[in-house]
C-alpha cells in the first residue's frame, strides 16, 4: 500500500478515506509486528505515512520497506509524538482527489489514523471504528480498547479521563483481564493516541495535540479540546490493539522529552487543567494546584523520594509563573470552545476516585501480607472460620482469657501498686506532665520527665483520652501482646506454626511476666512485650551484612534487578529498641554488647552498610530519647533500677545465678522455679543440631547476654538519686532476653524433632526426646495454671487511690500552697514517707528527680517527728513547707504516740483511716524569715507563685530579712519588686533611696521590675527582701525544655522517615528485556500514569 | 578437618558454669533491715514544769528550812542535782513563770553538785528549760511546806516534761480531802486534754472533756468537786491536742486539823503486772490502791517485798476489783512497819498506788506522802534535794522484787562546792527491799542522789523525806523513775508511693 492508494470503491466504508500515520522512534523491536498488521487490515487504509524521530537501530529501514521511502518522514530525535504528526499532517496534506469526491454512500469524510510503532492493531480494528463513525456520524475521534503486547488478556486502557487533580484515569484496576466487561461503545473525555482515529478537519480545527505538552496528557487534553468544540469522543471496544507501553514501562529511554518525566507529567497535567478548565473555576483551580502541589511534595518527602518532591514543587511553579503562556492558550482554545464546560463534566472522573485507589491498593497490600502469613486465609471458609483457625489469632485470644483470669482482681479501678503509682485520669495531665519544664511534684522537680509518659498518653489519646486505661492495657495485657510479638518474630527462624505458637505462648508465659505485672513493673512489662520485636528487627537489620559482603550485596542487588536496601532497616530497629528502651532502658544495656560485636564484625568484614546500620541502631535511642538518655548517663543507677517507683521488697535479696538460668527472675507472685527448666534443656538440644546451628547458637549468645547482664544487675546495690535509698536491680528484662534466646534454641531442636527421630534408629534418644517434648509442650499450660492460680498477688492493687482528705488538698491550693506530708511505717521498723502538693502521687513522679538537699531536710524533719522531738520537728516541716501530717490511724498506738508525745503537731481529725496532724508554725510555699527567728510568717493570703499570681504584700520591717520559697534552689526562680503603694512603701522606698533600684517609688504597683538578689535558706530557694514595703511577685523563668521536645520531634521524624520503605523513583528506569510487572502501582501516584505516547 | 558442629555446646556450657560459678563468688552481701539502720539519739532539750513553785510564803520559817535554807512556809523552792561531768559547757538551765512574756532567768549550773534556789517571788508554775548534755543529768524537785493551821506539811514533785498521757492513782474527793488537778503546757500551741475519773459506783468513769490549755498556761481543775464523795480514786489525764504536764496535789483536813498534804507521783499506765516501791516503813498506816478502769473484773495478788524477803500473804492470793473500780486495801497487817514494795498480779489491766500516812500526833493531825506503780530504772537516775539534819531523814527505798540481786551504786552529790561526791557500791538481794539512810553516806544539808543500776535483777526505787517536828510527823516521797534520756531516730525513706493502699 501507498499513499497514492486514495480510494476504492471496493472497500468497507468506501466514504472514509483513512490516511494512518506512524511515529516511529528505536522501535525496531515491534515495528515489524505493527506494520504487519496495519497492512494486514480487513479494511485498509489509503494512505499509510510515517514519520523515524531518529532511530538508532533498523526502524528507518523497516518503515521504508513497509511503506516506501517517499512515505517516510525524517525527524530529529527529540522531536515528540504530538509535533511528529503535525509534521506528517502538513507534509501529506491531503489526498489526492478528495475534495471533489463524493462516495455512493455519503459524503467523503478524512480521517487520521494515529498510530506508535509498539502498537499493533487487531485486523479488524480499523473496519469497526469505521463502522462506528458510520453509525454515530456526530464522532470526531474513535479511540481502540488497549490490551498487552504480550498478555492480550491485560486490558491496559479503554478510554481515559482525568480527576479532579489532573491525574489520568483509566477505570481500570492493576492488572485486570480483559473479560468483556468493558466493551461497547461510549462517550470518553479521551482517547488514547496509539490507535486514534480522528477526524482530519476536526483534527485541523483544533490545532492538533498542543505543542506545549510534547509527551504527556496530549491525548487527554485533545479530547478534552474536542468535547468542548462539541464532538463526540468515543470508545470502540471492537477495535483491538496490542501495545506495549515501551516508553511507560521503561523499555526504551525517552528521547524526546526531559529527564525529569515526572515532572513534566506533572507538568502536563496541571497545564492541560489550567488551559481548559472554565474561567469560573480557573481561581478555584489555581488554588487548588498550589494546595495539591504542597501536599504531594510532602509525601514525596515521606516516602524519602526528594528529587520526586523537587519535580513537584518545579511542576507547579513552571506552570504558575507563565500566566501569559497560560492565557494564550486558554484563549487559543476559547476560539474552538463551543459548548459549556458542564456538559463535558459527566466525563470526568468523579470525586473521590483517588481516595478509592488508595484504599483498594491498601487492600490489596494488606491481603498480600495476610495471605504470606497464612495459608488459611486463602482457603473458601468462610471468614469466621478463617478467623478461628488462625494459629496467631488463637494464640492471642488465648493468653488474652489466661490473663483476664489471672489479673481477676485488678481489673476494675485505678492500678497501682509496687513499683507502679496511679496514672491520672487523663491522657491530657500525662502529657503535659511529659511536655512541663517544672513539675509541681511534692518537692517540685525540674527533671525532664521521662519519654515513656509520652508513649503512655499518646496510647491513652487513643483509648478514650484515658491514661489509666493505657497502664492497664500495657500491664496487664503484656501477656497477649508479647505472645503476639513472639509469634511474628520467630517467623524467620521456626516454620512450623504449631511450634510458633508453643513459642510464642511460652515465651508470654515466662515467670517475667507474671512477676512484673505482680509487681506493678510497667517499663518491664512493656519491655518484655516490646522485646521479640526489637530482636526481629535488630536481627533483620544486622545480620544480613554480616554474613553478606557489602559488595556483594549490591552485585547481588543489581543482578536480581532490586536495589540496594542501604541502611532503611536499621531506623525502624533503633525506633523499637528505643521504644523498649524508653520502658525499660536495660534493654539497650543488654543488647549494646551484641551490637558492638556486629559492628566490629562489619568492620572486620568491610561492610560499610553494616557499619552504618549499627551506628543507626546504636544512635537512634538515645538521641529520641534525650535529654534523658543523657540524665540516665548521669546517673547510671536508673538503668539497674528502671522507671517507677523502686522498692527493695519487691526482688529477691540474693538471686542465685542459676535461679536466671531457670528463667526466674524473683520477686513476688512467680511460678515455681522448676517449671520452665526444660527450656534450658530442650535448648541444649538445640545446640546438639548438625544442620542450620546459627540460629540455635544466636540464641545462646543472647541468652547468655542476658545472663550477665541480669546477674550485674541483681547483684549491684543502687543508689537512687536524690534520696538515699540503696536497691538492688531486678533482672527481669534480662531473664526474658534469656528466656528469648533459649526458647530460641530450643524451637531449632523442635523444627528437627521430627525428621531427627524418624531417619534414625530407635534407641535412648527416641524416648528421652519424648519425654522432652511433651514436658516442654506442658510448660506453657502449666505457666498458665499456675498464674492463674496464684493471680496478680499481694503488692498490685486497684481501687480509688485519693490519700488527701478534701480539706488538706483545698488548703494546700490556697492558704499559702502549704505541703503535706504522708508517713507509713515500715515493717521494718523504718518510716516511709512522701510529700504532697494538691494532688496524689501519680504515674512518673517516682522518675521526677527531687533535689536531694530538700529531700534531706524533709528526711531530718520527718525522723525527728517520729522520734518525738517534735518542736524541732514541727520548724523543719513548716520552713520546708509542710502544714500537714497524715499518719495512718492504725499507727496511733506506735508511731502516733511518739508524734503526739513530741509535741509540735496538733491533731486535726481523722478522714478515710489517716489521723491528720496539723504542724503548729506557719508553714507556707512563700515564708518571710527574720533574721534569728526560727518562725516564720506567712505574706498573707491570696498567695501563688508565677507571673500572673497576685502579688504579694510585704510589709516594712526593721531588720533584715529574706523572703523563702520552699523549693529547691534555682537561678530559674526569679522575684521582682515594686515599693507599695501606702506610705511606708513608697516614702520609705525615697527614703531608703536604691533599695528598689531603678524602679523606686514612682512605677506603678502592677509593673514589677526590680529583681530581688537571689539567695538560699535552709536549703531552700530564698530572696533579699528590702526593708521598706513592697510588692513581690515570684515566678519561674522558662527553660529549654520546649528546645529538647522539638529536638526530639525532630530525631523521631528523621527516624520515622529512614523507616518507612522507599517508594520506587521517577528516574529509574526498568530495563530493556526485563519482564514488567503491571500491577506496580506508585505509592503516591496511585496507578500507574498512562503516558500518552507510549 | 572440619569439626563436629554440636562441639559448639561445649564452650556455650563452660560459658554458662563459669558465669554462673563467678556470679556466686562476688555475689554481694545484702544489706541488714531497715531497722538495724535506726540511730538511737540523746535527748538535748527539755522542758519541765514544777506545778507551783516560788511564792513569798505565809510567814517565819517553823521548824527549820525545807530542803536547806531559810524558806518561809509556804514557799516552794527548786532543788537541783547535776550529775553530769564538769565540763558541760554546752548546757544551760534557766527559769521561767509560766506565761507568754515571762522573761528566762539563767541558772548557774554547778555540775556534780545539788543546789536549791529560790522560786519566783509568786507562787506560780515555773518552767525549768535545760538544754546540752546536763538534760541527761539534771534534776529538779520542787519542794514545799504548807502550813495547814499551825502545822507544816511537807511536800515534794518532781518537776516534770510533758506528756499526752498520765494516771494518778490514791486521791480522795470525800468530805475534807482535795484533789487539785494542775494542767500546765509550755508548748506554743494550745493543748486539749480530757479527764476520766474511776471510783464511783456504777464502774463508769466521770469524764470531764475538752479542757483547754491555752499555750504557756496553766489549768486548775478540781477534781473533788468534778467528781466528789469518793473514798479514793483512781484518774486519767489525756491530752487530745498538744501536751500538758499535769500534777495533781492532795490535801485533807479534819476542820483545822491538817490530815495531809502531797503530791501523787505518776504512776505507770493500766498493766496486768504493777510494781509499786516506797511504801513506807515505820509506825503510821500503808494503804494500797488498786483500781480497774477497763471493762471486766480483775483478780489479782499482791507480792510483798520487804527486807525479810518477798511472800504472797495468804489472805491476798486472790482480790478482786471490780470494772471501774477502785480498792482501797490496808497493807498494816502484813507489813507490820516494813518498808516494802508491792508487786500486783491482775488478770486485767490495773492502776496502783500506795498511800503511807503518818500515825497522828496529840491533835490528830497527821501527814501522807503517795507511791506509785514504776518501771524498773534502766539508768542512771538523779532526784535532788533532801535534807539531813535533826529530825530529818532521807532515805532511799531500794527493792529487788525478782529472783536475782540487783547491783546498784548510789552517788551523793554535794551542795558544798568543794566537797567531792560520795559513791557507794551496794547489792539489794534479790525478793528483798533495802532501806538507805543517806544519813549513812554524808552529812550534808541537801544532798542530791544518784541511783545507778549496775546489773542483776530489776531494781526500783523511791525516795522519802522524814521531818520529826515535836510529836508530828512529815512526810513526803518521790518515786525514781528513770528520765528518757535517748529517743530511737528510725530510717526513713522518701518513698513516693507511701501511703497509697
Amino acid at each position: 500500500m501507498t499513499s497514492s492508494a486514495i480510494r476504492h470503491d471496493h472497500l468497507v466504508r468506501p466514504r472514509h478515506v483513512v490516511t494512518a500515520v506512524l511515529v516511529a522512534h528505536d522501535g525496531a523491536r515491534w515495528l515489524p509486528t505493527t506494520l504487519h498488521a496495519v497492512k494486514t487490515q480487513r479494511r485498509p487504509v489509503q494512505r499509510f505515512v510515517a514519520v523515524d524521530t531518529g532511530s538508532h537501530d533498523s526502524t528507518r529501514e523497516l518503515l521504508e520497506r513497509a511503506v516506501g521511502a517517499s512515505s517516510v518522514l525524517d525527524a530529529p530525535r527529540e522531536m515528540g509524538f504530538g509535533a511528529a504528526v503535525a509534521m506528517a499532517t502538513a507534509a501529506f496534506a491531503r489526498a489526492p482527489g478528495l475534495a471533489s469526491t463524493r462516495s455512493d454512500s455519503g459524503a467523503v469524510v478524512e480521517w487520521l489514523w494515529l498510530l506508535h510503532d509498539d502498537s499493533a492493531p487487531a485486523p479488524q480494528a480499523l473496519e469497526a471504528m469505521l463502522e462506528l463513525a458510520d453509525e454515530m456520524p456526530s464522532v470526531a475521534v474513535i479511540g481502540a480498547k488497549l490490551l498487552g503486547w504480550d498478555n492480550q488478556r491485560l486490558l491496559l486502557e479503554v478510554g481515559a479521563t482525568l480527576d479532579r487533580g489532573g491525574r489520568r484515569e483509566t477505570w481500570l484496576e492493576p492488572g485486570e483481564l480483559d473479560h468483556g466487561q468493558h466493551d461497547g461503545d461510549r462517550d470518553v473525555l479521551a482517547v488514547s493516541t496509539a490507535g486514534m482515529l480522528v477526524r482530519r478537519d476536526v483534527w485541523e480545527d483544533l490545532g492538533g495535540f498542543d505543542p506545549a505538552l510534547p509527551l504527556f496528557r496530549d491525548d487527554t487534553d485533545f479530547g478534552w479540546r474536542a468535547n468542548l468544540a462539541g464532538h463526540r469522543v468515543v470508545i470502540c471496544s471492537r477495535a483491538v490493539f496490542r501495545h506495549a507501553q515501551a516508553t511507560t514501562s521503561g523499555l526504551r529511554p525517552i528521547a524526546c522529552g526531559p529527564s525529569q518525566p515526572r515532572r513534566l507529567d506533572r507538568q502536563s497535567a496541571l497545564w492541560t487543567m489550567l488551559t481548559n478548565c472554565s474561567a469560573v473555576w480557573l481561581p478555584w483551580t489555581i488554588l487548588r494546584v498550589m494546595f495539591a502541589g504542597v501536599v504531594r511534595s510532602s509525601l514525596f518527602v515521606v516516602a524519602k523520594r526528594p528529587f520526586d518532591a523537587w519535580d513537584e514543587m518545579r511542576a507547579t511553579v513552571s506552570v504558575l509563573i507563565r500566566p501569559r503562556a497560560l492565557l494564550r492558550a486558554r484563549r487559543a482554545r476559547r476560539a474552538t470552545r463551543r459548548i459549556p464546560s458542564r456538559e463535558v463534566r459527566p466525563l470526568f472522573a468523579p470525586r473521590g476516585t483517588r481516595a478509592r485507589r488508595y484504599g483498594e491498593s491498601a487492600r490489596e497490600r494488606l491481603a498480600d501480607i495476610g495471605r504470606r502469613d497464612d495459608d488459611a486465609i486463602t482457603d473458601d471458609r468462610g471468614l469466621f472460620r478463617r478467623l478461628i483457625t488462625q494459629p496467631g489469632l488463637v494464640l492471642v485470644l488465648g493468653l488474652l482469657i489466661v490473663s483476664l483470669v489471672a489479673e481477676r482482681h485488678v481489673l476494675k479501678g485505678t492500678l497501682h501498686g509496687g513499683m507502679l503509682l496511679p496514672a491520672p485520669a487523663s491522657a491530657g495531665d500525662l502529657w503535659n506532665t511529659y511536655t512541663a519544664s517544672w513539675h509541681a511534684t511534692g518537692f517540685g522537680s525540674t527533671t525532664d520527665a521521662p519519654p515513656y509518659l509520652a508513649i503512655v498518653a499518646i496510647i491513652g489519646a487513643v483509648l478514650f483520652g484515658s491514661a489509666q486505661l493505657a497502664v492497664k492495657v500495657l500491664l496487664l495485657g503484656s501477656v497477649p501482646i508479647a505472645g503476639l510479638m513472639a509469634y511474628i518474630a520467630a517467623r524467620p527462624i521456626v516454620t512450623t506454626k504449631r511450634l510458633r505458637v508453643w513459642l510464642a505462648a511460652t515465651y508470654a508465659l515466662l515467670p517475667v511476666a507474671s512477676g512484673s505485672i505482680a509487681s506493678g513493673r510497667l517499663g518491664t512489662a512493656v519491655a518484655f512485650a516490646v522485646l521479640p520485636l526489637v530482636l526481629l528487627l535488630v536481627g533483620q537489620s544486622l545480620l544480613p551484612p554480616l554474613y553478606t559482603h557489602a559488595r556483594a550485596e549490591r552485585s547481588t542487588a543489581r543482578r536480581s534487578g532490586r536495589r540496594v536496601v542501604g541502611v532503611r532497616p536499621a531506623w525502624p530497629a533503633g525506633l523499637v529498641l528505643a521504644l523498649g528502651a524508653a520502658f525499660d532502658p536495660m534493654l539497650y544495656v543488654l543488647l549494646a554488647p551484641l551490637l558492638a560485636v556486629a559492628l566490629i564484625a562489619s568492620l572486620v568484614r568491610r561492610s560499610w552498610v553494616g557499619v552504618r546500620r549499627v551506628l543507626i541502631v546504636l544512635s537512634v535511642p538515645p538521641a529520641l530519647l534525650m535529654p534523658w538518655s543523657a540524665r540516665l548517663w548521669h546517673h547510671p543507677a536508673l538503668l539497674v533500677l528502671g522507671v517507677g517507683q523502686p522498692s527493695g521488697q519487691l526482688q529477691a535479696r540474693r538471686l542465685p545465678a542459676i535461679d536466671m538460668l531457670l528463667l526466674h527472675p524473683g520477686g513476688p507472685s512467680l511460678p515455681p522455679i522448676w517449671l520452665d527448666a526444660v527450656i534450658a534443656l530442650a535448648a541444649l538440644a538445640g545446640l546438639l543440631q548438625l544442620t542450620r546451628p546459627g540460629p540455635a547458637r544466636l540464641g545462646w549468645l543472647l541468652a547468655i547476654d542476658g545472663l550477665v547482664g541480669g546477674l550485674i544487675v541483681a547483684g549491684v546495690q543502687a543508689h537512687v538519686p536524690g534520696s538515699s535509698n540503696t536497691f538492688a536491680g531486678w533482672p527481669g528484662i534480662a531473664t526474658a532476653m534469656v528466656g528469648a534466646g533459649l526458647l530460641t534454641s530450643a524451637a531449632v531442636a523442635g523444627t528437627r524433632l521430627r525428621s531427627r527421630l524418624t531417619q534414625t534408629n530407635f534407641g535412648w534418644r527416641q524416648p528421652l526426646a519424648l519425654v522432652l517434648a511433651s514436658a516442654a509442650a506442658a510448660t506453657p499450660l502449666a505457666a498458665g495454671a499456675f498464674w492463674i492460680a496464684d493471680g496478680t498477688g499481694h503488692v498490685l492493687h486497684s481501687g480509688p487511690v485519693n490519700i488527701l482528705p478534701p480539706f488538706v488538698a483545698a488548703e494546700s491550693v490556697a492558704h499559702g500552697q502549704a505541703r503535706t506530708v504522708v508517713l507509713e511505717p515500715g515493717p521494718s521498723g523504718q518510716v516511709d514517707y512522701t510529700v504532697l502538693r494538691d494532688r496524689n502521687q501519680q504515674l512518673g513522679d517516682a522518675d521526677l528527680l527531687s533535689d536531694p538537699g530538700q529531700v534531706a531536710v524533709v528526711g531530718a524533719a520527718v525522723a525527728d517527728l517520729s522520734a518525738g522531738i517534735g518542736q524541732r520537728a514541727a520548724t523543719e516541716l513548716s520552713h520546708a513547707g509542710i502544714r500537714y501530717v497524715l499518719v495512718p490511724e492504725s499507727a496511733d498506738a506506735g508511731l502516733g504516740a511518739r508524734i503526739a508525745a513530741g509535741g509540735g503537731v496538733l491533731p486535726q481529725n481523722t478522714t478515710g483511716g489517716w489521723r491528720v496532724w496539723e504542724v503548729q508554725a506557719n508553714a507556707g510555699r512563700l515564708a518571710i524569715a527574720a533574721t534569728g527567728d526560727d518562725d516564720w510568717q506567712l505574706p498573707g493570703d491570696p498567695v501563688g507563685v508565677g507571673r500572673h499570681a497576685p502579688t504579694l504584700q510585704i510589709p516594712f520591717s526593721l531588720g533584715s530579712r529574706v523572703l523563702v520559697l520552699t523549693e529547691a534552689p534555682s537561678s530559674a526562680w526569679q522575684a521582682k519588686a515594686v515599693a507599695a503603694p501606702g506610705p511606708i512603701g513608697a516614702v520609705g522606698a525615697v527614703a531608703t533611696a536604691g533599695q528598689l533600684g531603678e524602679v523606686g517609688a514612682g512605677q506603678a504597683a502592677s509593673q514589677p521590675g526590680t529583681p530581688l538578689p537571689s539567695t538560699t535558706l535552709d536549703g531552700m530557694q530564698a530572696f533579699t527582701l528590702p526593708t521598706t514595703a513592697a510588692n513581690v511577685v515570684v515566678f519561674r523563668s522558662p527553660d529549654r525544655r520546649a528546645d529538647w521536645l522539638l529536638f526530639e520531634l525532630v530525631v523521631l521524624l528523621v527516624a520515622l522517615l529512614g523507616a518507612i520503605p522507599a517508594g520506587g523513583r521517577a528516574g529509574e528506569q526498568r530495563r530493556p528485556g526485563r519482564p514488567v510487572r503491571s500491577d506496580v502501582a506508585d505509592p503516591v501516584a496511585g496507578p500507574p500514569a498512562q503516558v500518552a505516547h507510549a | 578437618m572440619r569439626l563436629d558442629p554440636r562441639l559448639a555446646a561445649v564452650p556455650v556450657v563452660a560459658l554458662v558454669v563459669a558465669v554462673t560459678w563467678v556470679a556466686a563468688v562476688v555475689a554481694p552481701t545484702p544489706h541488714g533491715s531497715a531497722a538495724s539502720l535506726s540511730s538511737v539519739i540523746a535527748v538535748r532539750e527539755a522542758n519541765l514544769v514544777c506545778p507551783q513553785a516560788g511564792g513569798a510564803g505565809t510567814g517565819p520559817a517553823a521548824g527549820g528550812a525545807l530542803a536547806s535554807g531559810a524558806t518561809s512556809p509556804g514557799a516552794a523552792r527548786i532543788a537541783y542535782a547535776d550529775a553530769g561531768p564538769t565540763d558541760s559547757a554546752d548546757s544551760h538551765l534557766t527559769t521561767q513563770a509560766l506565761g507568754a512574756g515571762a522573761s528566762a532567768a539563767p541558772v548557774a549550773i554547778q555540775p556534780g553538785h545539788g543546789w536549791v534556789v529560790d522560786g519566783p517571788v509568786a507562787l506560780t508554775p515555773t518552767q525549768v528549760s535545760v538544754s546540752g548534755s546536763l538534760t541527761d543529768a539534771l534534776s529538779a524537785v520542787q519542794f514545799t511546806r504548807t502550813m495547814v493551821g499551825t502545822v507544816p506539811q511537807a511536800s515534794a514533785v518532781q518537776c516534770d516534761g510533758p506528756t499526752t498521757d498520765a494516771w494518778f492513782a490514791g486521791f480522795s474527793s470525800n468530805v475534807g480531802a482535795h484533789a487539785t488537778l494542775l494542767l500546765s503546757n509550755v508548748d506554743s500551741v494550745q493543748a486539749s486534754a480530757n479527764v476520766s475519773i474511776w471510783g464511783g459506783e456504777g464502774g463508769e468513769p466521770t469524764v470531764r472533756q475538752g479542757i483547754v490549755v491555752a499555750a504557756q498556761t496553766q489549768v486548775v481543775v478540781a477534781l473533788d468537786q468534778i467528781d466528789p464523795g469518793l473514798p479514793v480514786a483512781v484518774v486519767h489525764v489525756a491530752a487530745t491536742a498538744g501536751r500538758v504536764v499535769p500534777a495533781l496535789r492532795a490535801d485533807a483536813e479534819n476542820g483545822s486539823i491538817p490530815l495531809g498534804v502531797d503530791w501523787l507521783p505518776r504512776t505507770t499506765a493500766p498493766a496486768t503486772t504493777q510494781t509499786v516501791p516506797g511504801i513506807l516503813g515505820d509506825a503510821g498506816s500503808r494503804q494500797l490502791v488498786v483500781g480497774n478502769p477497763g471493762t471486766l473484773d480483775a483478780t489479782y495478788s499482791l507480792t510483798a517485798v520487804t527486807s525479810d524477803g518477798a511472800y504472797v500473804p495468804t489472805e491476798f492470793t486472790s482480790l478482786t476489783v471490780a470494772a471501774g473500780d477502785v480498792s482501797q486495801i490496808s497493807l498494816d497487817p502484813v507489813l507490820q512497819g516494813s518498808a516494802a514494795a508491792i508487786v500486783v498480779t491482775s488478770t486485767q489491766p490495773v492502776v496502783v498506788g500506795g498511800i503511807s500516812t503518818s500515825p497522828p500526833d496529840g491533835t490528830g493531825a497527821s501527814d501522807y506522802a503517795f507511791t506509785g506503780a514504776a518501771l524498773p530504772l534502766s539508768g542512771p537516775t538523779v532526784v535532788a534535794g533532801g535534807e539531813i539534819a535533826a529530825g530529818r531523814d532521807t532515805t532511799l527505798l531500794l527493792s529487788a522484787p525478782g529472783a536475782d540481786d540487783a547491783a546498784v551504786r548510789v552517788v551523793v552529790l554535794p551542795t558544798q562546792p568543794d566537797s567531792p561526791p560520795v559513791v557507794n557500791d551496794m547489792t539489794v538481794p534479790g525478793g528483798t527491799t533495802t532501806v538507805l539512810d543517806l544519813a549513812s553516806l554524808t552529812t550534808d544539808p541537801a544532798p542530791g542522789v544518784v541511783v545507778i543500776p549496775e546489773g542483776g535483777g530489776p531494781l526500783y526505787a523511791a525516795w522519802s523525806l522524814t521531818e520529826v517536828l515535836q510529836d508530828s510527823t512529815d512526810l513526803t516521797e518521790l518515786v525514781l523513775q528513770t528520765p528518757t534520756r535517748t529517743l530511737l531516730r528510725p530510717p526513713v525513706q522518701f518513698d513516693p508511693g507511701a501511703g497509697l493502699p
